[in-house]
């Protein structure tokens, strides 16, 4: 595949995730849901803004956090207004598995073209992309861990004695 | 035997110990314990079992019962079945006696490792139950030998640059094996009544017995407390806990899962694999699913499948 | 009356032939140097029939203390007999062996603790353990050992008591020596042995028990104090089994023993073989007219700390001759001496001696050259015997 098609392909997949992202923002019942998602989908204008710019012959890696600790704190705000007495809803819930699953669908595609590209730039290119949707991928699975279950997100972090 | 029976069996292991709501031990306990008429003495490793059932001055155990240290209720019970035996040689006792060693795999898989040997090399009368939880549990769910692939603890967690234990889990049931006793098992507490006939079958046979039973473990695992023997369910079905014995060296499948579970289904329930699914280690659940799929090969060829 | 046989023996065999006396049913050990003797010998004891314990070869020390354990709990008589790293070894169940209050009786034929490794005599096995609960017993020879042992089982089983016994001998020096040994008659010895009548048991299915239950801080340190008091009626019984054994063989037991001592100006404080040697040169030093004398302690813990200060208060000096370090620290001996002397009024000068260590040995001449020193009255820090400096 040339790098002009990957390009297109790619930029589709991010206008999807954009589209989906915003809409997931808006419809979300809690905080943590709606944060996230917030969050995701300025991250999908950033890609789209990449890609549009290493088609232009820019030819370079953007810089940006390529790990969920980079991007913790996104995270760590959201939980904080959080009602742990609150059920989730199931459309927030869903709303987080469909976003796991395209973070991941995401990271397949771009691997793909990393280990198909030849070019150095291009592989570097779509290595960050890699990254940057694995790095989603853990957000949006913390997310979800966290309003299914705070109660057991406190307990892991805070600690617990055992007798032995 | 039917389930319902249990429950008009003597209570030799009573309810109100400390152990986490969910936890799926004592439900070996109780089963094991109830597979024979004969009266038992029991012993327990240190270990979540031991912990939770004999806080002094309260006690879970109806039967003559004993704890020594982490390392050493294989040698323990080999002292108290030798006593026994020398007491019935002198006249002095008549009954039949049962002899339980439990360990949790802590106990076992690791620091209890020599002791159960030679234990099982002396040939002494007892049963070795383990409960395999997959970790040291009672203090906090560091790693041992039998903790899973992939699965993370506090001693090997996962994080940014390792993902959890590095290698796969050791096989004790075949080092059971290597000491030609009469009858090693596995088992799972998702599959009660294979549990109860196994203990039975062991109950009935002299000399030294192994099993060792699957034990989800709610707290560290990190799943809802219901759902103990449906995830040990998803262990057996896919094909992660085969069911099988080995009767004087004669291997037997227990059960043959019909359909195609993939392993995920079992990773996917539990919070300690959580960092499994993560697009960049998708490849480690492969290798989880090719590394069953060859044990179970390998089985199948030892079951004469 | 009697019909006690004198025969050459090892301190090794020695104990041996106590616990086919004893007849056991259950000894669980694991060889190791020096003490092996023993362990074989009985095994062929077993071997040929004349007991009919049930032996249980065990793969390690650690694991021979743990069937120890779970012998004593199903409430039957249990030996065993091990060395240095060996005791080491099973340190962690000897603490459990005694919180559970179970007699069980152990020959400990004294050796070196690694690091070097050294198989040979010195009493850092016994002094490691000291803190553990555990009765010490102290033998100078073989006959000393034999009977000990003996002492050892009515003490350990004694209601008020109830803690696991070990009975000391220099290993090599004492457990292969060969020395003349008194063995008394199988049924007389029988008769004072009698049964265990365990308060609680495994095997006592009428009556179930957990034993090593988790105890947490609202009742360990209850607990430790129980095993305080058992420890205080210890020495009380000790005397009394020793005077009632006394009757048999004609020997005496005290917590020590007291030679030459009345109107010594120098005593020597020592355990085990090395008392010999020290007897030895105090008949030659007496005869040139030197006031020395020896106190061979016998019972080692419980400590009879009143007891030794009034039998040492006579004395102008006192050399506590220790086989073990204590690094860091006023060695072992030297140390519980040190403490007997404290509420004395006019307490004797005194002089800690370090000797023996990994068998080095210590001869006549060297005793002379302390009860020279001490007649001289010059103390110091610890002195040693025998160091190429």
């Amino acid at each position: 595949m040339d790098i002009q098609e990957s390009m297109k392909i790619a930029l589709e997949n991010e206008l999807k995730g954009k589209e989906m992202y915003e809409k997931f923002a808006e419809r979300a019942n809690n905080p943590v849901t709606k944060r996230t998602f917030e969050f995701l989908a300025e991250e999908e204008v950033k890609h789209i803004e990449a890609i549009r710019n290493f088609e232009e012959s820019v030819q370079v890696t953007p810089e940006g956090p390529t790990s969920f600790e980079d991007i913790r704190s996104i995270f760590d705000q959201s939980i904080e207004h959080f009602d742990k007495q609150a059920k989730p809803e199931s459309d927030d819930l869903e709303a987080h598995k469909l976003g796991m699953d395209l973070e991941q669908k995401s990271y397949e595609l771009y691997k793909k073209f990393f280990e198909e590209s030849t070019e150095e730039n291009v592989k570097r290119f779509f290595e960050f992309l890699m990254k940057q949707e694995n790095s989603h991928f853990v957000l949006i699975q913390k997310a979800y861990d966290f309003i299914s279950d705070p109660e057991g997100f406190y307990a892991e972090t805070e600690g617990r004695v055992m007798e032995g | 035997m039917m389930l319902k029976d249990f429950a008009k069996k003597p209570k030799r292991f009573v309810s109100g110990g400390r152990s986490c709501a969910g936890c799926a031990a004592p439900i070996i306990f109780r089963t094991v314990l109830a597979a024979t008429d004969h009266p038992i003495v029991a012993g327990n490793a240190t270990g979540c079992m031991e912990v939770t059932s004999s806080i002094y001055p309260f006690t879970s155990w109806n039967i003559p019962w004993i704890h020594n240290a982490f390392e050493n209720v294989s040698p323990t019970i080999s002292g108290a079945e030798t006593a026994y035996r020398a007491l019935k040689k002198r006249g002095k006792m008549k009954e039949t006696v049962k002899f339980v060693a439990f360990g949790g795999d802590g106990g076992t898989y690791d620091i209890g490792l020599q002791s159960l040997s030679g234990a099982l090399e002396r040939g002494h009368d007892f049963l070795y139950v383990c409960y395999d939880n997959g970790a040291y549990m009672n203090t906090g769910n560091q790693r041992s030998s039998a903790t899973p692939f992939g699965a993370s603890t506090t001693t090997e967690p996962a994080g940014k640059v390792l993902q959890g234990k590095s290698l796969f889990r050791k096989n004790l049931t075949e080092i059971a094996v290597a000491h030609n006793i009469p009858y090693v098992a596995q088992a799972s507490v998702s599959n009660i009544m294979d549990l109860y006939n196994k203990a039975k079958k062991a109950f009935e046979v002299e000399g030294p017995k192994f099993m060792v039973v699957f034990s989800p473990c709610t707290t560290l695992w990190k799943f809802k407390p219901d759902d103990t023997i449906h995830i040990a369910k998803l262990a057996v079905e896919s094909r992660f806990w085969p069911l099988y014995e080995i009767e004087n060296g004669k291997y037997k499948l227990s059960y043959k899962p019909s359909k195609d579970v993939p392993v995920e289904e079992f990773l996917k329930t539990q919070k300690r694999f959580v960092h499994l699914f993560r697009p960049e280690n998708r490849n480690l659940i492969e290798k989880i699913q090719k590394h069953t799929d060859e044990e179970w090969e390998k089985l199948l060829k030892k079951c004469e499948e | 009356m009697f019909m006690s046989k004198m025969k050459p023996l090892t301190g090794a065999y020695a104990s041996a032939e106590a616990m086919r006396q004893i007849n056991p049913e259950v000894v669980a050990a694991y060889p190791i140097t020096p003490s092996t003797p023993i362990v074989e010998t009985f095994a062929k004891f077993v071997a040929d029939g004349k007991v009919d314990t049930e032996m249980i070869r065990v793969e390690s020390e650690h694991s021979s203390m743990s069937a120890c354990v779970g012998a004593s709990a199903a409430g039957v008589r249990v030996m065993t007999a091990t060395s240095s790293a060996g005791l080491a070894l099973m340190w962690e169940v000897l603490g459990v062996a005694s919180g559970m209050r179970l007699p069980i009786i152990m020959s400990l034929a004294n050796r070196a603790l690694s690091g070097p490794i050294n198989i040979h005599c010195d009493h850092s096995d016994a002094m490691g353990a000291r803190d553990l609960s555990w009765i010490q017993i102290f033998s100078e020879d073989a006959q000393e050992a034999y009977e000990n042992t003996l002492l050892a089982i009515r003490l350990a089983e004694h209601p008020d008591v109830l803690l696991p016994t070990m009975v000391c001998q220099d290993g090599f020096i004492t457990s292969h020596g060969v020395q003349n040994v008194t063995i008394h008659d199988d049924d007389v010895v029988k008769k004072f042995i009698g049964e265990r009548k365990p308060w609680k048991s495994l095997l006592n299915l009428n009556d179930p028990v957990t034993f090593g239950p988790l105890e947490l801080t609202d009742y360990y340190f209850e607990t430790k104090r129980q095993q305080e008091e058992a420890m205080m009626h210890a020495k009380k019984v000790f005397l009394e089994v020793g005077e009632e054994l006394s009757k048999i063989t004609g020997n005496n037991y005290g917590y020590f023993e007291e030679y030459q001592t009345e109107d010594a100006e120098a005593i020597i404080v020592a355990m085990n073989s090395t008392a010999g040697t020290a007897k030895a040169t105090i008949d030659r030093m007496r005869k040139e007219g030197k006031k020395v004398g020896l106190l061979k302690i016998r019972l080692f813990r419980p400590f009879p700390y009143e007891e030794i200060g009034k039998a040492l208060s006579k004395a102008r000096t006192v050399g506590v001759l220790d086989r073990s370090a204590s690094f860091g620290a006023h060695h072992p001996l030297f140390s519980e001496i040190r403490n007997s002397l404290y509420d004395i009024d006019s307490k004797p000068k005194i002089q800690s001696y370090l000797y023996g260590l990994g068998g080095k040995d210590i001869f006549e001449k060297d005793i002379e050259k302390v009860f020279d020193e001490l007649l001289e009255g010059n103390t110091g820090p610890t002195k040693y015997i025998g160091l190429r400096e």
